[in-house]
This record gives C-alpha cells, sequence and structure tokens, in this order.
C-alpha cells in the first residue's frame, strides 16, 4: 500500500503548461496544479519514490558500515584497543546531526548519493551503538557462554549464535529508522536541500506554505501523501517486528 | 571514576573536533556574508576580518578560547553569542511554555480518557506508534493556516504543534506504567490489606517518578529538535529559527557553540554511554 504511493503519476511531474496553472483537484489532475500548471499528485508522488530509494540506500549503507564497525570493535576489544575505536564513534554522535547532513550535502552536491551519504553519515553513529547492545546482549546469553567456555572459535560463535540472535532485532531497528530516514530527507527538503529539476516532497510542502489559505491543495496532497506513506510504511514495519 | 572522566574529557574535545572538521566541508561563509554579487577584493577583506584566512590550528584556538571566555561573536551581527542565545532563548520560552501547557493538558486528557474508554486507548496506542513518524512541519503548517484565518495566537499555535506527539508519547507511557504499577505485588498486598486510596496514590507517583524523569529526557528532545521547524514555519526568531538561520547562511561562531553545547550536554545526560 506504502509502495502505491509512489505510482500515483498520471502526468509528466516535470512538464509545464501555465495554461494550467494553480486549478484545483479534477478528473484530469486528481491533485490540482500548482503555479506552473505542474501536476500536484505526480510531484508529490515522484518526490515521495525518490525520497523512498534515498532513505533506503542510505539506510542499507548504514547498517553495512555499522556491521563492519562493531566487528572492528569486537577485534579490537579482544586485544584491549576497543577505546581506539569506541571513543571516535561516541563523539561522532555528540555532532548536530543538522550540520552532519549540511556539510555533506554541500560537499557532494545536490545530488541523490550527496543527500545518501549525508543521511548515511546522520544515521550511522546511532546506528553503532543500537548493534552494539545487540550484540552484547546476545554475548551475555548463557548458551553463548558456554559456547565460549568449551572454546568454540570467536568467527563461530559470532557468525552462527550471536549473529542469528542479533540479526532480527538489528533489521527491526533498521526498519524503523529507514522510516525516520525517509521523514528526515523530507525535512531536508523542506530547508532547501533539493535536486532540482527532481520534485522533493519535502520542498513542495515548503513550497505551498505562504499558499495554505489560496490554494490549500498545494499543501494539503504532498502533506498527506507523505505523511500516509510514513504512518502506512511504519505501521507496517511494527507489524512485521511484532509478528516475529 | 578517572576513566569515565578521561572518557568524557575526550569524547567532548573529539566531538568538537569533528563538527570544526566540517566547517572545512562547508562552503566559504565570506561568499555568503558578503551577498551574491560581491567582487574578490570584498571577499577578501571579510574573510581577513572574520578571521577565515588564518591557519586552521590558530582558528581552532581562536574560536575555542572565545567560546571558553564568552566573546564568541556572530559573522552577521557582531554581537556575542551568548548574548545573542539568551535574547533568542526569551522568544523561544513563550513556544516551549505553551508546548509544555499542552503536553501536559493533552497529555492529561488522554490518560483519563483511557482510563475510561477502552477504544480511546487501543487509537492512542496506534497514534503513539504511528504519530511518531509525522513530520512536525505538516501540523505546524497546518496550524499556521488556522492562527492566520481565525486570530489564534501564534505562540499558542506553535507551542500545539510541538505538543501533539510528546502528549501522545506521554500519555501512553504513563497509562503503561500505572497499568505495572496496579499489578506490582506489593500493591496488590496493600489492597488487600484494604490501605486507603491516597497511600495507594502515594505508591503509584512514587512507581511512576523514575519513567516520568525518562519520558521528560525524550520530551526535552522533542521540544528542542521541534522548536527549530515551528519556529522556521511560524516566523518566530527564536533559538530555533536561529539556530537554523544560521547553518544556512554558515554562520560559524553560533554552529561551533551550538557544537560545544550540545558535546558537554550529550555527556551529561549520559545519552552516550
Amino acid at each position: 500500500m506504502g509502495l502505491a504511493l509512489c505510482f500515483l503519476v498520471f502526468h509528466d511531474p516535470l512538464k509545464v503548461t501555465p495554461e494550467t496553472a494553480l486549478k484545483p483537484p479534477s478528473f484530469t489532475f486528481p491533485g490540482g496544479t500548482d503555479r506552473l500548471g505542474r501536476d500536484v499528485l505526480a510531484r508529490a508522488s515522484s518526490g515521495f519514490k525518490a525520497s523512498l530509494g534515498v532513505a533506503g540506500t542510505a539506510e542499507m549503507i548504514s547498517l553495512g558500515a555499522s556491521l563492519f564497525a562493531n566487528l572492528l570493535l569486537l577485534l579490537l576489544a579482544k586485544v584491549r584497543l576497543k577505546a581506539l575505536l569506541s571513543v571516535p564513534l561516541l563523539a561522532l554522535r555528540t555532532v548536530p546531526p543538522f550540520l552532519t547532513g549540511l556539510a555533506l550535502a554541500a560537499l557532494l552536491g545536490a545530488t541523490n548519493w550527496g543527500l545518501i551519504i549525508a543521511l548515511a553519515m546522520i544515521s550511522f553513529p546511532f546506528e553503532v551503538a543500537v548493534v552494539e547492545e545487540e550484540i552484547n546482549a546476545s554475548i551475555e546469553m548463557p548458551h553463548i557462554e558456554g559456547a565460549r567456555a568449551i572454546g568454540l572459535p570467536f568467527y563461530m560463535i559470532l557468525f552462527r549464535h550471536v549473529g542469528t540472535i542479533a540479526a532480527p532485532r538489528i533489521m527491526r531497528y533498521a526498519l524503523l529508522d529507514f522510516v525516520g530516514l525517509v521523514a528526515f530527507e523530507a525535512l531536508l527538503g523542506f530547508v532547501g536541500m533539493t535536486r532540482p529539476p527532481a520534485p522533493s516532497i519535502g520542498a513542495e510542502i515548503y513550497n505551498a506554505g505562504p499558499y495554505v489559505a489560496t490554494y490549500p491543495w498545494l499543501f494539503l496532497v504532498p502533506g498527506l501523501l507523505l505523511a500516509a506513506g510514513l504512518i502506512v510504511f511504519n505501521a507496517g514495519f511494527a507489524r512485521l517486528v511484532k509478528g516475529r | 571514576m578517572l576513566t569515565y572522566a578521561l572518557r568524557s574529557v575526550f569524547v567532548v574535545i573529539l566531538g568538537i573536533l569533528f563538527s570544526f572538521a566540517l566547517f572545512y566541508v562547508l562552503p566559504d561563509p565570506a561568499y555568503r556574508v558578503a551577498g551574491g554579487f560581491a567582487d574578490k577584493a570584498t571577499v577578501a577583506s571579510i574573510r581577513k576580518n572574520l578571521h577565515l584566512d588564518e591557519p586552521i590550528t590558530k582558528r581552532f584556538v581562536t574560536l575555542a578560547s572565545d567560546t571558553v571566555s564568552g566573546r564568541l561573536k556572530s559573522f552577521y551581527t557582531n554581537r556575542p553569542v551568548i548574548g545573542l542565545a539568551i535574547d533568542k532563548l526569551k522568544v523561544s520560552l513563550a513556544v516551549a511554555g505553551w508546548g509544555l501547557v499542552f503536553i501536559f493538558v493533552l497529555g492529561g486528557f488522554l490518560v483519563a480518557g483511557q482510563g475510561m474508554s477502552q477504544r480511546l486507548k487501543s487509537w492512542v496506542e496506534m497514534l503513539s506508534n504511528t504519530a511518531a513518524v509525522v513530520p512536525v512541519f505538516i501540523s505546524a503548517i497546518l496550524l499556521l493556516f488556522a492562527s492566520t484565518k481565525w486570530g489564534l495566537p501564534k505562540d499558542a499555535c506553535a507551542g500545539l504543534a510541538l505538543a501533539i506527539f510528546p502528549s501522545i508519547l506521554l500519555s501512553s507511557n504513563i497509562v503503561l506504567r500505572l497499568e505495572e504499577a496496579k499489578q506490582a505485588p506489593h500493591t496488590l498486598v496493600a489492597r488487600a490489606f484494604g490501605l486507603g486510596m491516597f497511600v495507594m496514590f502515594r505508591r503509584m507517583i512514587h512507581e511512576l517518578a523514575p519513567s516520568f524523569i525518562i519520558i521528560s529526557n525524550a520530551l526535552i528532545f522533542f521540544l528542542i529538535a521541534g522548536l527549530a521547524v515551528v519556529e522556521e514555519i511560524f516566523g518566530i526568531p527564536g533559538i530555533g529559527h536561529w539556530f537554523l538561520q544560521s547553518a544556512l547562511r554558515l554562520d560559524l561562531p553560533v554552529l561551533f557553540a551550538v557544537s560545544v553545547l550540545l558535546s558537554l550536554g550529550m555527556v551529561r545526560q549520559g545519552r552516550i554511554w
């Protein structure tokens, strides 16, 4: 259902037709049109689809990097040098996320990859902590302690036992974090970090702000689509997590 | 204790260094200060005035010592950051105050309602799971519309936009803890002995206190994070709007001061341990 919101594109979202400017919702334009005659629903839907793609890729990068960082932490802990990595990782969490997003988006340019790396960097320090907590909780379980006591190899305990316990819990966090990243991507678009000419749902909502009273569909269509999309994804993932 | 203190100091210093390193990734602030049509000579003189042409180590030491001594000045207003922050905070306190009032009023109604109706309880549970993901800017724009159309006070509407999610979170957590407290063995024993309602109520408050402290941390986080967005939408010149504008205008001294405060705050709150 959430994915269906990405395919409500009945017209080209970039096509400018001044003669149909600021038309209210109708059969031809179910979401109405904006000041340049572009289909608002098509723009909101494409923007949401782009947000999902950017946030999904960022979440995968962040999750992969978190798993790798935790593997390094475990190896460093074996030689009592864990602080070498854990202190910088803790310090990364004190950097304001908005500053990270702004700096990386400026460095990498207004591209999809610029936003992906910025979002991944925002999510990474917190995801590392969650993965570490889950791994530590798994390691403390009695059967893992037993496996360590009988001298099973480190890699076997890690991948065969700890991995199977921690993986579902980590995936739960990753799914819910993904929804948070979609909302953060919209927020970055809202404050002007867009990828023109591609539509951004956050920018659509921001640009519609002054017209809420006169042309309400300009705000309501992208606003409700974003809210509905996030709620549907969050509820779906929450149910999936509960089911497990 | 010594290890904890050392780790805290290292984390704060590294956090500030990371934030400072990001300043070098941002575009040159001199161009922003000078405006779009400034010539190279003007930009160069601004860079000199703002000490942006100094070596990296000297800039860091200057920023750090100015922060400690309270002499850190904004690029744009040339006023001390601390003075500016206090002025902006006064404006934000009105919004945050309304936010807190609405959190407790809405939260109180929701707690009472959940006690009376099972259906309302399931709705609030569902809302608390889903409303977290709806960006605050959507409710803020709708309330701005209501404020302009019906002449409602701007600060109160901004406070309500801030309060919607935290009040749902607060009420669902309180109800959960109350149910746990009701089923706790000592409560059951107290009820069996026929202790008065006042004693039971006092016991419940005692049970709720730790979780309330944890929730209040989350509430403060939501209030601070939401302030920037809400103030931006309502055009309220508070601390959130100021920080967002400083980030977008690359006012590095303000960003540096915020990074220092954030690092210290996170260590003090124990959030990073």
